[in-house]
């Protein structure tokens, strides 16, 4: 049976893994964020947008959620797909895919631990003065993006059950990195 | 005549994200948001698939065991591209007939790269 506090240190690295991979994905897509941990109360006010991606494995279970201005997740849009002001499907569309390139991040660095979890397709929300729901169970921590033109929202939930384990990474069993091609041969 | 490439996944932004990438080098794209829809407009002629793993309704390892089923379409090469780096899901992909694996975000240069040595003629 896991501690608390041993429950505690597997999310602080899942939380480690989550800025680094958030840092890199932003910072990639041409947003440069400096990053800070979030404050007690989370609001966007205007018009806003909200992405939800849950994950689960046997004994771990939770959610990423993203929550930012209309005008950031227009920023984020690649400018290669730009084509005019961003419909509510592109700016849905966008953030849907970068919580979900996220978690795939997060989700990539724990197969060295040998944590499988598996990932839901994500939903958005689109809204004016959205706020970030309180988490009901389990731990969580907010981090702030920030940006020029507004801040990011990240909200890492973790729900552990008391068998979960967190071993040491194996880099044999690493994931091969994100943007990197295998071509397979007959 | 161009050839097509259809682009599965229920990401807008990938399915625009790499049509442009594509028809920009001169492919022509057809666009499907799961396998369901995937399998209801696959076509002849079709010389490429490039296939996300996880979606809603059915997901790209199911998909690619049901096309390689269909003798139509069992030696149409297919190159996953996704955001799952396990080793364990790339071997049943390859066990599977995938051709390649691409973990998102993806880079424009190296699809095409794979796109064009696996659409060469013969």
């Amino acid at each position: 049976m896991q501690t608390l506090s041993e429950q505690a240190q597997a999310f602080a690295q899942f939380q480690d893994y989550l800025v680094k991979g958030a840092l890199d994905l932003f910072r990639g897509y041409g947003l440069p964020v400096e990053h800070s941990m979030g404050a007690s109360a989370v609001n966007v006010q205007g018009a806003a947008v909200m992405a939800v991606i849950g994950y689960a494995a046997p004994t771990l279970r939770g959610a990423l959620l993203l929550l930012t201005s209309r005008e950031v997740v227009a920023e984020l849009q690649p400018v290669e797909i730009r084509q005019g002001p961003p419909t509510e499907a592109d700016l849905r569309g966008v953030l849907g895919e970068f919580s979900n390139m996220l978690i795939g991040r997060v989700k990539n660095r724990l197969v060295s631990h040998d944590v499988l979890p598996l990932v839901s397709t994500p939903t958005t929300i689109f809204g004016d003065d959205l706020q970030l729901p309180v988490p009901t169970s389990g731990m969580s921590a907010w981090h702030r993006f920030a940006n020029p033109t507004g801040d990011l929202f990240v909200r890492l939930d973790a729900t552990f059950e008391s068998e979960f384990a967190l071993p040491a990474a194996e880099p044999t069993k690493a994931s091969i990195a994100e943007g990197e091609m295998v071509l397979f041969g007959d | 005549m161009p050839q097509t490439v259809m682009v599965v996944d229920d990401s807008l932004m990938v399915r625009q994200q790499v049509g442009r990438t594509l028809s920009g080098a001169g492919f022509a794209i057809v666009e499907a948001h799961d396998g369901v829809d995937a399998l209801a407009k696959l076509a002849s002629g079709l010389a490429l698939i490039v296939l996300d793993v996880n979606m809603p309704n059915m997901g790209g390892l199911e998909f690619l065991q049901s096309l390689r089923a269909r003798p139509d379409y069992s030696a149409v090469p297919v190159v996953m591209l996704t955001t799952e780096g396990q080793p364990q899901l790339m071997k049943q992909a390859k066990e599977l007939g995938a051709k390649g694996w691409i973990v998102k975000p993806f880079k424009p240069d190296l699809l095409l790269v794979a796109v064009k040595k696996l659409t060469l003629p013969g």
